[in-house]
């Protein structure tokens, strides 16, 4: 596959994102959201990775993007307040993304130049551990990833519950 | 330069974007749009992660899938409680929100 392709589809990427956030008027946003769910879910299909492409389209330029719209439909009847261009809260925001942009780029970069990378196949053959058995597969590799991930659904489903609990949020 | 550093750079280029919109906007809706944005990033960050010379790995394509699911659930709840604010207080601006607090 010639490199042109992903680099075009990156930038039209990153270019819907852009435009997503810059629109003033949420209906024009939630259209540049919807395209830029569609090139990542095109990204993924490039890639072979169909089942997760068509999933992405699904969800995300789909389902999501119909929720925002019954959402904007509800409440979005006040235009969204600007503010002023270079207030210092907005600086610090500008400041602190450009600046973790930066640093990725240049852990980025670094990594490429190391000569040893640390690569999954690799790893899974040093350890001995089968990798025709997701479940294992998941266990020994990403033992602590699964573990953070349930305390994180158990911590939101009692979140949701106290939320909607008559003791909780009230209206 | 190859297809993964490609990714990568449009990852972290995704995620900072996201991450500033989420910062400086005054509408949680727009907030919710740019955390939309934040996971389109990790996503592709996951995804470009596990890209080899034959294709995608099954693990970071499993992983991906997962994070879409949850990713996309998390914004249905935020989007739930951005309908509840805005009953409650009337207005989306959080920092309006902030000020009418009790």
């Amino acid at each position: 596959m010639t490199p042109e392709l992903p680099a075009l589809l990156a930038v039209l990427l990153v270019g819907t994102a852009l435009a997503a956030l810059l629109f003033e008027r949420l209906v024009y946003s939630l259209i540049a959201l919807f395209y830029s769910g569609l090139l990542l879910g095109a990204v993924f299909l490039l890639y072979g990775a169909s089942y997760a492409g068509l999933f992405q389209i699904i969800t995300f330029a789909g389902a999501v993007s119909v929720m925002f719209m019954v959402i904007l439909m509800l409440v979005g009847r006040e235009p969204t307040p600007s503010g002023p261009s270079f207030s210092p809260e907005r600086l610090i925001g500008y400041g602190l993304a450009i600046g973790g942009f930066v640093v990725v780029l240049v852990i980025l970069s670094q990594f490429a130049l190391l000569p040893i990378r640390i690569d999954e196949a690799g790893v899974t053959q040093s350890l001995g551990i089968p990798t025709d058995d997701p479940l294992m597969f998941l266990w020994s590799l990403r033992s602590w990833d699964l573990m953070f991930l349930l305390i994180l659904i158990s911590a939101a489903i009692a979140g949701i519950v106290n939320l909607f609990s008559k003791e909780g949020f009230t209206e | 330069m190859i297809d993964q550093q490609i990714l990568q750079i449009t990852a972290a280029a995704l995620f900072f974007l996201g991450l500033a919109g989420i910062a400086v906007t005054r509408n949680l809706v727009k907030a919710i749009m740019s955390f939309q944005i934040v996971l389109f990033g990790v996503n592709l960050a996951l995804f470009s992660s596990g890209l080899g010379h034959n294709g995608p790995s099954l693990f970071s394509t499993t992983l991906l899938v997962l994070s879409i699911s949850i990713g996309a659930s998390i914004e249905a709840l935020a989007l739930s409680l951005v309908v509840l604010v805005y009953r409650h207080y009337g207005t989306l601006n959080p920092w309006e929100v902030r000020r009418l607090r009790h």
